[in-house]
């Protein structure tokens, strides 16, 4: 069916009061049914206080349950309106409605719809505004204008508009109208291109307000959903309101691969268990509020019944009769009537969960992916139920599905589930987190293959001299734009060795190890045998926890050293043995015990193996020697810190703050001593000076999340997060 | 501990002489839990570790727990070093697969990556 006809009413869509089947028509009897109802289109479905007062808002409100019987012998009053509907269009009576009462048409029927089917053929050229003349005219005017570029798909010209003297209300109306309308005539368009046109006709009105974002108009879908449920939701009408759901879906969604994509494009995959779980929240309410409630809560209640059944492993039981009535009640195939039980007309919460499945199905390939493993065939009740299963081999105070729906509990993890309530948006911040985790293993997973991730937006591409700049830089201790500027030269020059040596290093001292590894391959790449490289690379590996990585480099040290190369037995192994690596480095030590930097080695090498006392040792050696060594004293902190020596490390970590203030590797480790005494309002100030000399350092943001957790400050948690530094700071100061 | 070439063993030893301080204490007061541990270097359930977190005596040893432990968890070296140092949230992780749990689920609400003590860089 063309857009065209939809919009008409013409084709298959039936005149009469059966044009409920015409979706777009349907769409506006529930957005435009009565003029006063806008407030309850701002609001999110599922609010009970849907105010509904007659059609001009003349009468006072009345206190009817949306979609109870009185509702929808409103609906049916406006049969003249249906007629305006295939004049006009919804279209049309949707700028129509933003006439006064009183105020006579915009020109006859006739006129309405020939200038109507103008502006349709018409699409894509200017549209000549009457810009002069009455209000409301020019208001019609700019919206014909702004649905006709829409169509065409060009963006929207702001227009000069003189003042129209908009009430406050009517403002509203037009920005919650549009915003509904625009995503439903362009709902094949992109969100942005949707938001950027409604935001061009809001300005031109010299309406202020931004269209609403996601929060409005998250689930656009549900609310069209809502709509239409809510203008035809009376008993009679049940069956018929199935049929016509059903349609509608079909029709709305005649391409569901693309719905599903720009689901996926808006949600990411898991989008879908949101939606799900929102959908499914939704229609219970909203069946709530309809006139068989109570048939609708035994529903509800014989659904969960049902779930919690459903976990019973016994194949005897999940064959019972017993279970195949409760389940049959839960999909509303049975209902029960003074005291008989019934079949049910086509419910509509089946045919729901028939079309939900099927478009789960299809779409059966991602969730696949996400759950690996998982036999998920069914949706999110199955998905539930499995969740339940899974545990029930552990006792019943072990089912989390028990935890979740007691509500009652006190552990963090379910906390974090239940938190914000039920619903609304407990779904969302739990979707959300997914994909932040999802997002980060990739990340994670790219620079752990040693993948160098530039910074995007780098001021220092373009310098005359990015080395020099990036190496002042770093002297003066700004190791964020040392990076920046640092990356600007291997960028310009992927061969030096050095420029890539000083990137690793910084980033090293910015307490990014990932980035620093990264980096450092790079170095050896251009230059294999430079000792510096070699030994920077084997003590990040150490600090990831890579015993392998870090011993091999290590040992490549020695090998390419010109004094101690020697030592190495000339038959080279790729996967050197600990101890072996340990003894050549003391006879390395006992040839030249003046080089510091065999007493480094040396001090890496015992905290790989974990002979803390003997990097330690060490250590205080090669600081004899090298005293001027922030990093050498942070090794030494770091030393003690891991063999809890933790008081010791916090002074040896001073001791390499007072040569190099902006060591943030230093403030992150100062904070992770203070955490692992059970200090942890201390080494949140600490990881907060951190975080804020590299918004970059994850570890650190990390860390200060879990010690805001075990401060009892869950109130920051949020600023933690949202990495607000300046709410951060502003508690937290040092 | 000695000879396991995984990242976790590594964390596993901190926290074992971790337990030995005030705040490790602290911790057994405050958990007073069995943790079995089943560490896998590279694919779930294969080659598997097996640590135990003593959080009731205050000990880490390795191989399994003589009796009941309150839970055990299955995972990778890296999704387990992930979890104790804050980076994977273990609910996610739960519902990913990545980990599999046995035993209480109210003990294993309870292991969190606050504690475990973290690791100091060089």
């Amino acid at each position: 069916m063309a857009m065209r006809h939809l919009i008409t009413g013409q084709n298959s869509c039936a005149p009469d009061g059966a044009s409920s089947s015409n979706p777009l028509n349907a769409f506006a009897n529930a957005v435009l049914g009565q003029s006063s109802k806008t407030q309850s289109i701002k609001e999110l479905p599922g609010s009970v206080s849907v105010p509904s007062t007659s059609d001009f808002g003349t009468a006072p409100p009345l206190s009817t349950i949306p979609g109870s019987e009185d509702e929808f012998k409103q609906d049916q009053r406006p049969l003249a309106r249906g007629a305006d509907f295939i004049r006009g269009g919804p279209a049309n009576d949707w700028i129509e409605s933003f006439r006064p009462p009183g105020v006579p048409e915009f020109g006859g029927a006739e006129s309405q719809f020939a200038e109507f089917d103008q502006i349709y053929s018409n699409a894509g050229t200017t549209i000549r505004l009457p810009l002069d003349g009455p209000p409301q005219r020019v208001l019609s005017g700019v919206l014909h204008s702004f649905l006709a570029s829409g169509r065409a798909g060009v963006p929207f010209q702001p227009v000069p508009v003189p003042a129209l003297g908009l009430s406050e209300s009517d403002k509203q109306r037009i920005r919650d109208r549009s915003c509904i309308m625009a995503r439903h005539i362009l709902a094949d368009q992109p969100e942005e291109y949707i938001q950027a046109q409604v935001n061009t006709l809001l300005h031109s009105l010299d309406i202020d307000n931004r269209m609403r974002g996601p929060m409005h108009g998250q689930y656009p879908e549900l609310e069209q959903y809502w709509n239409q449920s809510q203008s035809s939701m009376g008993p009679a009408s049940m069956h018929n309101a199935a049929d016509k759901w059903i349609t509608e879906f079909g029709n709305q969604n005649n391409n569901p691969e693309s719905w599903e994509n720009s689901f996926e494009q808006q949600y990411g995959p898991n989008g879908w268990a949101s939606e799900f779980e929102q959908h499914q929240s939704q229609m219970a309410m909203g069946q709530m509020g309809g006139a068989n409630m109570a048939n609708l809560a035994a529903m509800e209640q014989s659904r969960m019944l049902a779930q919690t059944l459903a976990s019973n492993n016994d194949p005897k039981f999940q064959n019972s009769k017993f279970f195949q009535f409760v389940s049959k009640m839960s999909r509303g195939e049975l209902i029960i009537e003074d005291n008989q039980v019934k079949q049910g007309s086509a419910s509509q919460s089946n045919g729901w969960a028939d079309e939900f499945q099927t478009q789960y199905n299809a779409n059966a390939n991602s969730w696949a992916d996400q759950f690996a493993h998982e036999e998920l065939s069914q949706g999110a009740d199955k998905w539930a139920s499995e969740f339940a299963s899974e545990h029930n081999q552990g006792t019943l105070n072990d089912n989390w599905v028990d935890e979740f729906s007691k509500l009652n509990v006190t552990d963090e993890w379910a906390e974090e589930f239940s938190g914000g309530g039920f619903g609304e948006s407990s779904a969302d911040p739990w979707a959300d987190e997914f994909q932040e985790q999802l997002s980060s293993f990739k990340q994670s997973s790219g620079a752990s293959r040693g993948v160098y991730v530039f910074s995007e937006m780098n001021p220092y591409v373009g310098h005359p001299n990015p080395m020099q700049e990036g190496q002042e830089l770093f002297r003066k201790g700004l190791l964020s734009e040392a990076v920046l500027a640092l990356e600007a030269e291997v960028l310009k020059n992927p061969d030096n060795a050095e420029g890539w040596r000083l990137l690793g290093v910084t980033h090293a001292e910015n307490d990014d190890d990932q980035q620093a590894i990264a980096a450092m391959m790079r170095a050896q790449e251009a230059n294999p045998t430079n000792l510096e490289v070699l030994l920077a690379l084997g003590v990040s590996h150490t600090n990831e926890l890579e015993q392998g990585e870090a011993l091999r480099y290590l040992y490549r040290w020695l090998q390419n050293h010109p004094k101690y190369g020697g030592l190495v037995p000339p038959q080279s192994t790729d996967s050197p043995y600990g101890p072996d690596v340990v003894r050549l480095f003391n006879e390395a030590a006992q040839m030249s015990p003046e080089d510091a930097d065999v007493h480094i080695v040396l001090g890496v090498l015992y905290n790989l193996s974990r002979e803390y006392d003997k990097a330690i040792a060490s250590f205080k050696t090669a600081l004899q020697l090298k005293p001027q060594d922030y990093s050498l004293w942070n090794k030494l902190g770091a030393t003690q810190a891991n063999s809890i020596q933790s008081a010791d490390a916090i002074l040896a970590y001073q001791k390499a703050l007072d040569l190099k203030p902006n060591y943030v590797r230093a403030w992150a480790n100062m904070g992770i001593s203070y955490a692992n005494q059970g200090l942890y309002e201390d080494s949140i100030r600490y990881y907060v000076r951190a975080v804020a000399m590299n918004p970059k350092a994850d570890n650190a943001w990390q860390y200060l999340r879990i010690s805001l957790g075990n401060a009892s400050r869950a109130d920051m948690i949020a600023a933690c997060d949202a990495r607000n530094l300046d709410a951060l700071q502003k508690e937290f100061p040092l | 501990m000695d000879g396991s070439s995984l990242k976790s063993a590594q964390l596993l030893e901190q926290m074992r002489l971790h337990l030995a301080t005030d705040a490790g204490k602290e911790l057994t007061k405050k958990v007073g839990l069995v943790y079995q541990l089943n560490i896998a270097p590279k694919k779930l359930g294969v080659d598997e570790e097996i640590f135990v977190v003593d959080l009731k005596k205050g000990e880490v040893t390795k191989g399994p727990y003589q009796g009941k432990p309150d839970a055990t968890f299955s995972f990778t070296d890296n999704d387990f070093l992930g979890i104790a140092t804050g980076k994977t949230n273990p609910q996610i992780a739960f519902i990913r697969g990545a980990i599999k749990i046995k035993g209480s689920i109210s003990a294993a609400q309870k292991f969190t990556p606050d504690i475990f003590p973290k690791p100091a860089k060089l």
